[in-house]
Formats: structure tokens, C-alpha cells, sequence
């Protein structure tokens, strides 16, 4: 009886494994791609590159409303059974933005647990500094937790303005989107 | 019972084989179902000459042609090496060209081919750079490099302001202009804008607020304006008006066309 159900199980396991080598992830992407579109955002001239189990994007260039946002060298999207993952490296950000904020991302992670479906886990580093956000998907609302660089908090303090000092010296940004 | 367990391992390869092809009969109809090419943008940087305003005044006095008149030519002081050329328009032997000298640069002063300028001809008009010529000699002057920009650009002769674009021109400090693009907060305490849409397209940006003592209301903008034009460029995207912002630092002017209780209004600003 228990070999059998061990039987089934692999079964299904085989079954869910399969279908996500197979599934046609450049054209999911795609779709996505087409899903941004009325929100004005363009990923573009990028390269799909199909892993099995994952699958990259190269040198993309993302606009909004056709205003160049930022460049990226590589993002690689992971989709296992118990949680899904979305790797960012070498961000450089749009030239109008350096009044603002350092143009330059080292690596950008997005996770998503099955066993926590309501949570988005962000973490990022980078020129800027350090940083951990929570968005919560039924509240749509954003939680970050900045240890900003000595280059952020000497040259870009105004941008630092909407943080909020934690007892513990961190700076929070919360905000409901 | 070895017969038994071979048709036991026949059995479940053939499962796993009707799994594999279930599997990959959804995902082909999968990739039948989604979109088979992505969005794409063609990412086109905007050429967007210098705006540079010329006066008109100093083409009255031109230099002597040697080919026309027959006078003599004209000995100037200056060398060819403290001469700027902002802009040259034409080919070859066609065309003129704009020029001042380093220690007046904006006294330019337009020049023909075959005329005289500070006692050298000029003989040819190239891409970027003109040929002069004086004492059996000739002399390659280049276009002005315009600082922080990698190319050689031609400068623009500002359109004249129509009847219906009365001109104002004001001064505003390069510490302002600094100061706003780093504190974007500071912007939007004293002056709101919104985007205007025609036909789906955007006509302008329209002033809904102005605080009466901000630098922005001394620059004379109102409330009601639309802005429609900035340093000649169309302000019907985003994408122009960040491009002008990216170039903030390295201009000289921003010329602002509004309109007005219905009329074309053209703002001049110096930056100093």
C-alpha cells in the first residue's frame, strides 16, 4: 500500500518536474512582457536564454513611458516547487536618476515562498548600501529596511528624508501602496 | 515471477513515457496559446542640437569678400587659434558658417565662402571643421566641442520668435537650477504641472499651481500656462522632457514656449 502511494507520489513529482523543464518559458516571459505593456513598461533588447529548470535574461534596458530606467547584465528567474526566485546583477540606473540615488545595483534577489504566498521578500545591494523589503500582497503595502552607504548618507541625504530611524539605527520606509 | 516484474518495469516506464509526452503536449499548447515575440522599443538616442542663440545684428557687418569686391584683405589681429566656429551650414563651396572669436564669444559674426573673417578667407565648409585661407596658406579651424558631450554638434540658429510669441528673457543662477534637481521636493512645494492629452498624445504640460513667491513664479511663469516647447524640442513625451532635464547642466539657455490665454508665449532664460 505505502509503495504504491510512494509510487503515485513520484508520479506526480515526475509530472510537476517535467512540465516546468518543458514549459516554454521564453514565451511566458513574453507574456509578461505583454502584461507590462499598458503599464508604459518595456523591457527591452534583451536576449531569453532557456536553462531547463530556469531561465535567463541578458542586457535588457527597462523603460517606462519610454524613458530609459535602468540597464541590466543578467537576471535569472528560478521556479522550484516551494519557492520561486528572481536574481538581478549589474543594474546601472538611468542617468537622470543620479541626483537621487548612486546609478550603481550590484545584485538585486525577489522571492516568493509557496509556504508564505502572501510575501514578497527583496533584498539589494549596491552603491546605495544595503537593503531588505517586505511587500505584503494582500495589504499592497512595502516595508524597507535601509543601511545606507557613507556615499548615500553624504551625498544623497535628501533622498534619505522619507526614512524613518529605528531604535536600532536602521532606516525604515513603509508606505501602502 | 521474472515475468511478473519486467511487465512491472515495462508498466511504469510506460507511465513515465505518458507523462513525458502529457507534459510536453501542454507545453506546446502552451507556447501555441502565448505570444511568440516579445515588446520591443527601439532605443533611439534624441538628437538634440545645442540651442544657442545668435544675433542677428552681427551678420550686418560681414567681412570683405576677396572674390566679389577685389579689396584688399583685410589684416586682422586675431589668430585662427583664438577663433570659434558654433555652427557651419552647407558643403564644400557652398554654405557659411558661424564664428566668433575666445575673447567674444558671443559676438558671432556669420561668414560665406569666399568671405573674409579676421583677415583669413574661408575656402571650404567640411563636417566638422572649415577650411580657411590666408598668405598662400590654409588653416583647419573645428567646430566647437560642446563640454561633457562626446560629439561634434552644429549649433542651432534659435528660431525667431513669431508675432503671436512675444519673447521674455530672464536670468537664472546655475545654483538654481542645481538646487532643484536635487531637491525635486522643493519643485513640487512651489509649482504643480500636469499632462495635457490630445488624442491620446501629450499636447503639453499645464501649470495647475504656482506659488506666487517662488523662483518659478519669478521666471514669470503662470498659472494656466501649457508648456508645449522646451529649447525647441516638442514636449509631447516623457522621454523629451527627461532628456532636456539630463542636459540641464550643459546649456546655456532654456527657451520655454507656453501657451497662454491663447497665445504663444516664448520665455528665455539665461543660465549664469
Amino acid at each position: 500500500m505505502i509503495n504504491k502511494i510512494g509510487i503515485k507520489l513520484l508520479y506526480i513529482l515526475l509530472f510537476i518536474f517535467s512540465l516546468l523543464y518543458f514549459s516554454p518559458k521564453e514565451n511566458i516571459y513574453y507574456f509578461a512582457e505583454n502584461q507590462l505593456k499598458p503599464q508604459g513598461v518595456v523591457i527591452a533588447q534583451e536576449t531569453v536564454i532557456d536553462t531547463g529548470f530556469s531561465f535567463r535574461v541578458e542586457n535588457a534596458t527597462v523603460l517606462y513611458r519610454s524613458i530609459n530606467v535602468a540597464d541590466i547584465k543578467t537576471a535569472t528567474f528560478k521556479i522550484f516547487l516551494l519557492f520561486n526566485k528572481l536574481n538581478i546583477e549589474n543594474i546601472t540606473l538611468s542617468r537622470s536618476a543620479k541626483n537621487f540615488v548612486p546609478l550603481k545595483v550590484d545584485e538585486v534577489n525577489i522571492k516568493h515562498y509557496i509556504v508564505d504566498p502572501i510575501h514578497i521578500y527583496i533584498d539589494a545591494t549596491g552603491q546605495f548600501g544595503q537593503l531588505d523589503a517586505t511587500y505584503n500582497l494582500l495589504q499592497n503595502s512595502i516595508s524597507v529596511t535601509l543601511k545606507p552607504s557613507k556615499l548615500l548618507s553624504t551625498k544623497y541625504k535628501n533622498t534619505l528624508n522619507k526614512f524613518k530611524k529605528n531604535e536600532s539605527g536602521e532606516l525604515i520606509y513603509e508606505q501602502a501602496l | 515471477m521474472n515475468k511478473l516484474s519486467s511487465l512491472n518495469y515495462l508498466n511504469i516506464i510506460f507511465k513515465i513515457l505518458i507523462i513525458l509526452i502529457i507534459t510536453k503536449g501542454i507545453s506546446f499548447l502552451l507556447m501555441w496559446y502565448l505570444p511568440k515575440e516579445g515588446v520591443n522599443q527601439n532605443i533611439q538616442e534624441n538628437y538634440h542640437p545645442r540651442y544657442q542663440r545668435v544675433k542677428f545684428s552681427n551678420m550686418l557687418s560681414r567681412g570683405k569678400s576677396t572674390n566679389t569686391t577685389g579689396t584688399n584683405v583685410s589684416s586682422g589681429n586675431t589668430n585662427i587659434t583664438n577663433m570659434v566656429l558654433k555652427g557651419l551650414y552647407g558643403k564644400d563651396s557652398h554654405g557659411f558658417i558661424i564664428i566668433a572669436t575666445k575673447s567674444n564669444p558671443k559676438k558671432t559674426s556669420i561668414v560665406a565662402i569666399g568671405e573674409d573673417y579676421q583677415g583669413y578667407t574661408l575656402k571650404t565648409i567640411l563636417i566638422n571643421s572649415v577650411v580657411f585661407y590666408k598668405n598662400g596658406s590654409e588653416y583647419i579651424l573645428n567646430l566647437e566641442k560642446i563640454k561633457k558631450l562626446s560629439n561634434y554638434i552644429k549649433a542651432q540658429i534659435q528660431e525667431t520668435p513669431t508675432q503671436d510669441a512675444p519673447q521674455q528673457q530672464k536670468y537664472i543662477s546655475r545654483q538654481d537650477i542645481t538646487y532643484f534637481s536635487t531637491n525635486p521636493n522643493q519643485v513640487w512645494k512651489n509649482i504643480s504641472i500636469q499632462e495635457v492629452r490630445e488624442g491620446g498624445t501629450i499636447k503639453g504640460f499645464k501649470v495647475t499651481g504656482i506659488n506666487k513667491n517662488s523662483k518659478f513664479a519669478q521666471l514669470g511663469l503662470k498659472k494656466g500656462d501649457l508648456i508645449i516647447k522646451a529649447n525647441n524640442v516638442k514636449l509631447d513625451s516623457y522621454k523629451k522632457v527627461i532628456k532636456i532635464y539630463e542636459q540641464m547642466n550643459d546649456l546655456d539657455f532654456i527657451q520655454i514656449v507656453v501657451i497662454r490665454d491663447g497665445e504663444r508665449v516664448e520665455l528665455v532664460y539665461e543660465i549664469n
